[in-house]
């Protein structure tokens, strides 16, 4: 698969000829320098941007041809994001936060009671009806999983998600991440530049690395990818 | 979903509220303006109907009632008027007596407002019965009896006059243009006059009546042409206006070819006038409209820049919903309903401010005292349309472009 921006003599490709296959239940992270192409593969495994060339295969679908409206609903039940800036709604508490994916939907008390659960997974159980405002950025984080694990997805996808949090508390999402890994069978995709991330979940039984460098991946890191 | 869209629509409260002020601030005219256009209308329509079926009958080409001249055996003439005679179901007759002989009760000091004028009329009291005219209408007292000096007057006068009006109390009458020669009508009943429903500034005509041939008297002394009537009012049993033209164009015909001659006579059908004064409000209440609807897309326009700065900054938040499953549709909706709300909110405002103006200019202390005003539910559905109408436009375009957000370009870099 390609991602090409541009066109004719402009052009950029973001990922050049990208053979991936992820097995679910799986922690895998994709590491690479800045502008290596690491967050389009996550936005094309997302379903949030289409490849120009080659196909995504989720369970032997073509996610790349679904029109929009199936595209939505991909997304809503395969897909859970977390992102570097957590994306909070300042107006709504921290259940509240945690239910926006419903929101469009009538939420029923079951909802709310698998909400509440997911705020004990996470560790923020007795702060459901607290304010995001008065939120550490790691438990600002925490809610933000919590988001995206309302619908159930199989996989999440994280784009940077500690990139905003200091070394211990950025550790503490990473083990929540690996946790959901292990006890909800969830795929984890984190995309990083931090090579602790990759040595935590390089370690891990279900962890693997894979490598990305001007839109190509690799196995294994070469010299020059740690020179970012 | 609409719980959401409302906490989000004053997520940043200042603005929102602003916003909705302003658009309250059209409706409210809207409101307003609908509401007195109603209770005039109303007022119109009374007075359309009840002057359905009746032709007032007057001296052709005279000016002014009082100079109306009308012989005493032309109501026998009208009842023989070919095509009309047989289908008049009563008659009232009245002589009106010339403006001198209230003047002394008119004028600002007098009367409440310049322009207001006092007129003595006399009636026939069992023609007048039969009519269901003033002598019908008794709040306090009894009618008048023939040659006694006695006169019913107009409730309105309990308010309007400044000199004193109860019952026993006499008014003076002028016997001629100076008022040096006089004499005096004793107040032995109130009667209910309908009032014109006009704003208390707009001038008024009030009613003193007395017994016709007390009133003949009068101008006999006065030295004031005797023994004729001013007006002679006739009822058809009628349903439509166009009917009611009808038999007045049939007794104008038949008079212009002399058939009540020397008599040369005009018969109106009230209802032609007041369809006329009402296609000219007509004209008044659609310029009105207009303001209102300009003034409202003025108010919808905040609606409009409110939700585009609001979109604009919240276009990351838009791309997060999206990423979470969000359809275009939902993002749609969700900020129509944002704009719903403050459209909707400033209806809310628009109306209650504008009760306050309603009740404000309709009680006599306001410089428009007595304007009459009625909320109809057309008008409080009126408003709600022009906000949810407003909401909807104004939610267009920054819905839309809310909901063509391509996350991957709006999340870039994180």
């Amino acid at each position: 698969m390609s991602k090409i921006y541009g066109e004719e003599r402009t052009t950029i490709k973001a990922l050049n000829q990208v053979d991936l296959e992820i097995e679910g239940g799986n922690i895998f992270t994709i590491m690479g320098p800045s502008g290596s192409g690491k967050s389009t593969l996550l936005n094309i495994l997302g379903a949030m941007d289409k490849p120009t060339l080659g196909e995504v295969l989720v369970n032997e679908i073509d996610i790349g041809s679904l029109p929009e409206r199936k595209l939505s609903r991909y997304r809503k039940e395969t897909i859970g994001f977390v992102f570097q800036s957590f994306y909070l709604l300042p107006n709504l508490d921290v259940i509240g936060n945690v239910l926006i994916p419903l929101i469009p939907y009538r939420i029923k008390d079951k909802d709310r009671e698998r909400a509440q659960e997911l705020l004990n997974l996470v560790g923020l159980g007795e702060r459901a009806h607290s304010k995001v405002g008065k939120l550490s950025g790691g438990e600002s984080q925490r809610v933000a999983i919590a988001r995206s694990l309302i619908n159930n997805p199989k996989v999440i996808l994280a784009d940077e998600p500690t990139g905003n949090l200091d070394s211990e508390t950025g550790k503490s999402i990473i083990d929540l991440l690996i946790k959901l890994a292990e006890e909800e069978h969830k795929t984890i995709i984190i995309v990083t530049h931090d090579p602790r991330i990759a040595q935590v979940v390089g370690e891990h039984p279900l962890g693997k690395n894979i490598w990305i460098k001007d839109g190509e991946l690799s196995e294994k890191p070469t010299y020059d990818m740690y020179c970012w | 979903m609409l719980k959401f869209s409302i906490k989000n629509a004053f997520r940043k409260k200042g603005t929102a509220i602003l916003a909705s002020v302003g658009v309250g601030f059209g409706l409210m005219l809207v409101f307003v303006i609908g509401a007195f256009t109603a209770g005039v209308n109303a007022q119109f329509q009374d007075n359309l109907t009840r002057s359905i079926g009746i032709v007032e009958v007057l001296e052709k080409d005279v000016e002014g009632r009082a100079n109306s001249h009308l012989p005493l055996n032309l109501p026998n003439k009208l009842s023989d008027t070919p095509n009309v005679g047989n289908f008049i179901i009563s008659h009232n007759i009245e002589t009106q007596a010339p403006i001198y002989f209230t003047s002394n009760y008119s004028g600002p000091s007098k009367l409440q407002n310049i322009g207001d004028t006092l007129t003595l009329k006399g009636l026939n009291q069992s023609l007048d019965q039969n009519w269901g005219g003033p002598t019908t209408k008794l709040l306090q007292g009894r009618s008048f009896t023939i040659g006694n000096n006695e006169a019913i007057v107009d409730n309105r006068l309990l308010d309007a006059a400044q000199f004193p009006i109860s019952i026993g109390v006499n008014i003076t009458i002028s016997l001629d243009p100076g008022g040096i020669n006089t004499t005096t009508l004793t107040i032995v009943g109130i009667y209910e006059e309908e009032d014109i429903g006009a704003p208390d500034f707009v001038p008024r005509e009030y009613y003193i009546y007395t017994d016709i041939q007390t009133l003949w008297n009068y101008l006999y002394l006065a030295g004031e042409e005797t023994n004729v009537y001013s007006s002679i009012d006739l009822r058809f049993n009628v349903e439509t206006t166009e009917e009611t033209e009808n038999f007045a164009d049939i007794i104008n015909e038949y008079s212009d070819v002399g058939g009540y001659s020397p008599t040369f006579i005009t018969a109106v059908a009230l209802a032609t006038f007041f369809k006329s004064i009402e296609e000219t409000f007509a004209i008044f209440n659609a310029f009105a409209g207009i303001i209102g609807i300009i003034t409202v897309i003025a108010g919808g326009m905040a609606i409009i820049v409110t939700q585009l700065m609001s979109v604009t900054a919240r276009m990351k938040e838009f791309a997060i919903l999206k990423s979470t499953g969000w359809k275009n549709r939902h993002i749609f909706l969700n900020v129509i309903y944002e704009s719903l709300t403050l459209g909707l909110l400033g209806a809310a405002i628009g109306m209650g401010i504008g009760g306050i103006l309603i009740i404000i200019l309709g009680s006599g202390a306001s410089p428009f005292g007595g304007a009459s005003a009625i909320v109809t539910l057309e008008g409080v559905i009126e408003v709600l349309a022009y906000a949810l109408g407003l909401g909807v436009v104004g939610g267009l375009y920054p819905g839309i472009k809310a909901s063509r957000v391509r996350p991957v370009v709006v999340l870039k870099g994180e």
